[in-house]
């Protein structure tokens, strides 16, 4: 597999917003035959300390 | 500086490797321009934790140097029980996105829709891309977690992705929820997260991923153990470090009971379903700073087995001397008290068969090699002995197929005679095997300051014991 870092100019040169739709469009970008980009997923926040 | 260099040496990266079959481009005008990217730099000058906020001051997990997945190919052979192509990471920093190498090791990953899991999983899993929701079978959230100052432990809390043929970009998602909290007091040591025992809060599930969004729910499945607690302690055994935040992972599913908190063995804190009726997934649920209150209105003491066997215990047969009436009694240190277990063998019996037991197979764990044996559980000034749960352990390679039966008994009795039941403690029957399932034992009617025993009907072990009790 060669090596495919360029694949994705736009996500190295800002951090983009993200949303479902974000992550759901990076999963159809397609980098044939491409290593593997793995992204991680934003965490929401619920806040019990009062209780 | 260096961020930019990094920039510069990207972009004449770009012009040098662009083919045909890249994406296409962003005009240049939407790309932020290197002034503000210095100012980032000024502001993000530390390395990322595991747990850390992004550019949108959004909590998000970021993957470390040396990060293993698991990825399965739709083409792989034998899904029923495939071990995953193995891919791992080499970063400078950590990141919240990062290109991942096939391992040396492992085989080349044929072409075909992929599922991805995080942690890596060297065991042989089922994955199934002929249904609709897809399935990653053992999907694990541990019933018992080590905590990380200030983050959280990554390898306690899944992730799963999908990626359809031809894609090479896998958006991971949470598979689990988070509790976060602090504590005020310098000398806390464990703790333990506890629902009612019909809420399956940790064990091995299935993901179910979602054949559109993607999104993991893990449900139970048949022949898997689950738990509804899971209990915490921090690396090296030291106190928690007051001020800073720790993460539980826990898998979310609807809660039929308080969601209680406990610390050294003391209830902390209990959040009410009408204030929190759900764990819902990729959630981080903050409990806030967290102290002992002046009046403790339960303790749960969790005596673990599982390790080496301490000063004063049995670790063979005929190691107790004094069995046959009162019992041995054996010390374990909890949180700065020592608590008192007696090993007791019925009178008459004709050998002495508990003990704190080592195999190569089955790890540390109590074993009662022959039946009629008892584990007295501590008494403690002031407290009842209101609830017991044991997690079961195989005796030996010989007694594979044996049920253990085991009840909660107050007193110890000749071999032959039924000792006395407590209320909620009659005989339960264990499955057969080391499968570490929990047994409980609701107890009422019983007193302060008093010795309750696990009677071992038919022969057996246990690896732990979370005993609860409330003031008299």
């Amino acid at each position: 597999m060669k090596n495919n870092d360029l694949c994705l100019p736009e996500k190295r040169l800002y951090q983009p917003p993200v949303s479902e739709e974000f992550m759901l469009a990076t999963e159809q970008m397609l980098c044939a035959s491409g290593d593997p980009q793995g992204f991680t997923e934003e965490w929401g926040e619920i806040d019990l300390s009062l209780f | 500086m260096k961020k930019t260099i990094f920039i510069l040496s990207a972009a004449s990266l770009m012009l040098a490797a662009c083919t045909q079959e890249m994406v296409p481009q962003e005009p240049v005008a939407a790309v932020p321009g290197p002034t503000s990217f210095t100012a980032s730099v000024e502001v993000e000058p530390t390395p990322k934790a595991v747990l850390d906020r992004n550019g949108s001051s959004k909590p998000q997990t970021f993957w470390e140097n040396g990060d293993a997945i698991s990825i399965y190919s739709s083409s792989d052979t034998d899904l029923s029980a495939a071990v995953g192509h193995k891919y791992v990471t080499t970063l400078g920093a950590n990141a919240t996105e990062a290109e991942f190498v096939l391992d040396g090791e492992s085989t080349a990953l044929p072409s075909g829709n992929y599922l991805a899991t995080y942690p890596y999983r060297s065991a042989a899993r089922g994955v199934n891309f002929s249904v609709s929701p897809y399935r990653v079978a053992a999907v694990d959230v541990p019933n018992a977690q080590t905590l990380v100052a200030g983050t959280y432990d990554k390898k306690a809390c899944p992730m799963v992705a999908f990626a359809a043929e031809g894609s090479s970009a896998f958006s991971f998602k949470n598979a689990a929820a988070l509790l976060k909290f602090s504590v005020s007091e310098t000398n806390i040591v464990a703790g333990r997260i506890e629902v009612d025992a019909a809420d399956k809060i940790s064990g091995r599930f299935r993901a179910d991923v979602d054949v559109t969004t993607h999104i993991p729910n893990l449900v139970t499945y048949t022949g898997q153990t689950y738990y509804n607690y899971i209990n915490f302690t921090i690396d090296g055994s030291a106190a928690l470090a007051t001020g800073t935040d720790y993460y539980v992972a826990i898998r979310p599913t609807v809660l039929t009971s308080d969601l209680k908190i406990y610390l050294n063995g003391n209830l902390v804190k209990t959040i009410n379903t009408s204030k929190l009726k759900a764990i819902e997934r990729n959630q981080i649920y903050n409990l806030g700073t967290l102290s002992t209150p002046a009046s403790i209105a339960e303790k749960k003491l969790v005596f673990d087995f599982t390790g080496a066997a301490l000063s004063g215990w049995p670790t063979a047969k005929d190691q107790m001397s004094t069995n046959q009436s009162g019992g041995l009694g054996c010390t374990y240190p909890l949180y700065g008290t020592n608590y008192t277990f007696t090993l007791a063998d019925c009178t008459g019996a004709d050998g002495r068969r508990v003990y704190w037991s080592e195999t190569a197979t089955y790890g540390h764990r109590i074993v009662f090699e022959n039946a009629e044996r008892y584990v007295g559980f501590p008494a403690i000034a002031g407290y009842k002995l209101v609830h017991v749960q044991c997690e079961s352990a195989q005796l030996n390679a010989a007694s594979a197929s044996i049920k253990p039966k085991m009840g909660i008994t107050s007193n110890v009795v000749a071999s032959g005679s039924n000792p006395t039941y407590v209320t909620g403690g009659d005989l339960q029957e264990w499955k057969a095997g080391n499968n570490h399932e929990s047994y409980d034992y609701e107890l009422s009617g019983t007193v302060g300051n008093t010795i309750y025993y696990l009677y071992c009907k038919v022969k057996g072990g246990f690896r732990n014991c979370t005993l609860t009790y409330v003031p008299i």
